[in-house]
């Protein structure tokens, strides 16, 4: 039962670099509070169907609603309601990590963010690195940053591309945990990752695709529960038979 | 000396690279538009050579006569070798120790290879990259040399000699065996040899423009070959170019027996430099790790579309230096913030920003000086040259817009921000910057003139709306075409031919907007003519005329420029 309108809507995605369809009427629904899992194996579409959703790269065809706001017709509505951690942040190198607090707190119209900004650094870590700039950050430094970032603008729904990129062990751990904390505060989240176990630790459902198309939606247990994987199998075993890497009729090979 | 494989291998490492560049050269040019942009880049390359050779100016230099008592086609090749010594010298403070390739640093580091033989590795690839740009030397050489097939080998000799001192002085300054080494031992030595070339060229400058300055430096003598007879004369100046003697001796060569005597010197001194410089290596794995980041760092700020100056700026920054907060000058709404973002970009690097201003405003002042007196047609050439100049280079050299966004496009694009708003408040800082500096140059050359003429204020007023229109026109088609040319990247003459078309994109439409308003202001023209109207009033009208249409102008690029920012495509690769 899904009591709630989804915050995040995505009806026919398509998206064509000249020749290549890239994602292929993709159709898919977040709700608040839940994490949907985004898999599937490199070139698959998901950095491109994630970046459509921002509104980074223009909609070809389909419809996106952002907490009700269509991303065309309204995007300045729908991105304010919406924030986006890339896979590789690159922050402005001249801005010191609070500038980039105070530029994203402007953006997004956030008032009185000092004090917020300030817990928010605090919570990733990067307390010792206020005023370090943008282009002298570490790898993970960077990834928090944009972590902090995001949950600055308290976003309706938060899309995230291989977000643990980078963070040490302790810092996968307190991200596994604010991630878990936006979503129970209402928040849609997309999640993809190649990371599997994360996957299946943090996502309520899966859309797992292949070539730009949809291959399986659900949750794990009717993942569990399908041709794809033996009762009680792995996310592993359900990803490669979905996308064909083995033969869904050789259970040997899972 | 390393063992011989060795050095054979890294030969085989060299050659390969060059097959590659050639290889992603012709990959370029298979596509159409590849094609169109490459033979364009050639067509360039070869005009700019042939002009050199075939151009005017060959017959500038009578080498049949040499002047008495010195032998001046001597002292203008050693001059000219001198020169580049010195630049080689200079460069040399930019990279101690060893410059290696980010893709070869740490694995020839760590690979079973003797620093000699690195260095000889190092030496051929600078000899192969000197002799490619020995063929513009050549080029400019040849209509000008007693026996040019002669003089080409005494170029790229000396050319290659010169490259060998100028690497044994970047190794001296990284050997930390040495107490020059450890003297210079994380010193930040780039500013130091961009100091001494700036005080070199101010002082080249001043001596050009001010003429009775440069008569008393060179003994009171008022034309140009008396001037540097004196030079050419002066005993230290006989002491300090003596060492390239060798050199000039075979480039003005006449003789098969003159130039066979002098090859076989000059190829001695280079083999024996050569070697000297291999074995000089010392211990500089630390300098080499410095400066290739260092570089790679560069090169990688430039990559993101900073200028030179700035990049090495940026690389140069101590990491934890403390930097100075910049109060929210343009408010706190959307555009006050992405324009403030821009601003702190300016003032943090404000070094490389306020040494590109001087020496751009600078030139355009002087070279303004030497226009007239302070009537109004004097004051409007004066004013319009230096906004002419200073727009175009300091648009270009800055880059505080677009260009150095390009890595945060896919950031950029996600903010909840129209893309016209988007695109004013990003050029806005970097057109106020101009505006300030251009503004400074002619109130500069106002007081250097010690004439006000009430020409100067509407002037003035159209400098803002004249560098606006040209930098939202820039980024506008920037955003378009996001090109972007480093030093060093592959399919350079790609580049070349593409960059110069899309300048040439940006003057047609430019001129286009000059065009309706020269329409404009001729019907206007007429119309007086017609109605037969007081004269006045065009004089009147004009300024305003030209003030608006401008205006307009760049509230037109603005709206493409915003159009252009919705089209970018972030998944496509820029190059």
């Amino acid at each position: 039962m899904e009591p709630t309108a989804p915050l995040l809507s995505v009806c026919g995605l398509t998206r064509r670099f000249g020749d290549v369809l890239a994602v292929d009427q993709l159709s898919f629904e977040v709700h608040p509070g839940e994490i949907l899992g985004l898999v599937g194996p490199n070139g698959a579409g998901k950095t491109t169907s994630l970046r459509t959703i921002a509104g980074i790269l223009p909609v070809q065809g389909g419809e996106i609603r952002v907490a009700g706001h269509d991303l065309e017709s309204d995007p300045f509505d729908a991105k304010s309601a919406l924030a986006w951690v890339p896979d590789d942040p690159q922050p402005d190198e001249s801005l010191t990590v609070l500038e980039h607090m105070e530029f994203t707190a402007g953006i997004y119209g956030v008032r009185d963010w000092a004090p917020l900004a300030t817990h928010l650094l605090e919570r990733f870590d990067l307390t010792a690195k206020v005023d370090a700039l943008g282009g002298e950050l570490s790898r993970g430094m960077r990834q928090k940053l944009a972590f902090a970032q995001a949950w600055l603008t308290a976003p309706e729904v938060l899309l995230m591309d291989e977000p643990l990129s980078g963070l040490d062990p302790l810092g996968i751990r307190a991200a596994k945990a604010e991630i878990r904390e936006v979503a129970a505060n209402g928040a849609a989240i997309v999640l993809s990752s190649h990371l599997l176990k994360l996957i299946e630790e943090l996502a309520d459902r899966l859309l797992i695709i292949d070539s730009g198309r949809a291959v399986f939606t659900g949750t794990l247990e009717e993942a569990r529960g399908s041709d794809l994987a033996e009762r009680g199998g792995s996310l592993e075993e359900i990803f490669l038979r979905a996308t064909g890497a083995i033969d869904q009729d050789d259970p040997a090979e899972g | 000396m390393g063992r011989s494989h060795d050095l054979l291998t890294l030969f085989r490492l060299a050659r390969l690279h060059w097959r590659a560049g050639f290889r992603k050269q012709f990959r370029r040019m298979r596509s159409p538009s590849g094609c169109v942009f490459g033979l364009f880049g050639i067509l360039l390359i070869i005009g700019w050579l042939g002009l050199m050779v075939f151009g005017p100016g060959r017959g500038d230099v009578d080498w049949a006569t040499p002047g008495e008592g010195v032998d001046m086609r001597m002292f203008l090749v050693q001059a000219f070798l001198a020169a580049f010594g010195f630049l080689s010298l200079m460069g040399a403070f930019n990279a101690k120790g060893l410059y290696l390739p980010k893709s070869e640093l740490q694995t020839l580091l760590s690979a079973p290879i003797s620093t000699s033989d690195l260095v000889r590795y190092r030496l051929f690839v600078d000899g192969g990259k000197t002799a490619l740009s020995g063929v513009i030397f050549v080029a400019l050489f040849w209509g000008r040399l007693p026996s040019p097939g002669y003089g080409i080998f005494g170029i790229l000799l000396a050319l290659f000699a010169i490259t060998v001192l100028g690497r044994m002085f970047s190794l001296a300054l990284g050997n930390t065996n040495l107490w020059l080494g450890r003297f210079f031992s994380g010193r930040a030595l780039g500013r130091i040899g961009f100091s001494i070339g700036m005080v070199l060229w101010a002082a080249m400058v001043g001596l050009l423009v001010s003429s009775d300055g440069a008569a008393e430096f060179f003994g009171g003598s008022e034309s140009m070959s008396g001037r540097l007879k004196a030079v050419a004369e002066a005993p230290l100046v006989i002491a300090l170019l003596s060492p390239l003697r060798p050199f000039a001796e075979l480039v003005v060569a006449e003789t098969a027996l003159q130039f066979l005597t002098w090859l076989a010197v000059d190829v001695t001194i280079l083999i024996v430099l050569f070697e000297a410089c291999a074995r000089s290596a010392g211990e500089i794995r630390e300098s080499t790790l410095t400066t290739s980041e260092e570089l790679a760092k560069r090169i990688g700020a430039m990559r993101k579309g900073h200028s030179g100056l700035a990049a090495l700026g940026r690389a140069e920054r101590k990491e934890g230096a403390r930097v100075r907060r910049l109060p929210r000058l343009f408010g706190r709404g959307k555009l006050g913030t992405i324009a403030w973002a821009q601003l702190v970009g300016i003032t943090r690097f404000s070094l490389a920003t306020t040494l590109i201003g001087f020496v751009v405003v600078g030139f355009a002042v002087v070279m303004s000086l030497k226009i007239g007196g302070g009537d109004k047609s004097e004051v409007m050439t004066s004013s319009l040259m230096i906004t002419a100049l200073g727009t175009m280079y300091l648009a270009v050299t800055m880059r505080f817009d677009f260009r150095s966004s390009l890595s945060r496009m896919e950031s950029i694009k996600s903010w909840p921000v129209p893309s016209t708003r988007l695109f004013f408040a990003t050029v806005f800082p970097q057109v106020l910057l101009i505006t300030t500096l251009l503004i400074a140059g002619v109130l500069t050359r106002t007081v250097a003139k010690g004439v006000f003429h009430p020409v100067l204020l509407p002037c003035l007023a159209l400098i803002p709306v004249v560098v606006y229109a040209w930098v939202s026109l820039d980024n506008a088609v920037f955003l378009f075409f996001p090109v972007k040319f480093v030093p060093g990247q592959d399919g350079a003459v790609h580049h070349i031919g593409r960059s110069l078309l899309l300048l040439v994109l940006r003057l047609f439409l430019l001129s286009i907007a000059g065009g309706v308003l020269a329409v404009i202001i001729f019907i206007l023209y007429w119309g007086t003519e017609l109605f037969d109207m007081d004269a006045g009033i065009i004089e009147r009208t004009v300024p305003w005329i030209l003030f608006l249409g401008i205006l307009v102008a760049g509230w037109i690029f603005t709206l493409v420029g915003g159009l252009a920012l919705r089209r970018f495509d972030v998944s496509s690769p820029v190059s």
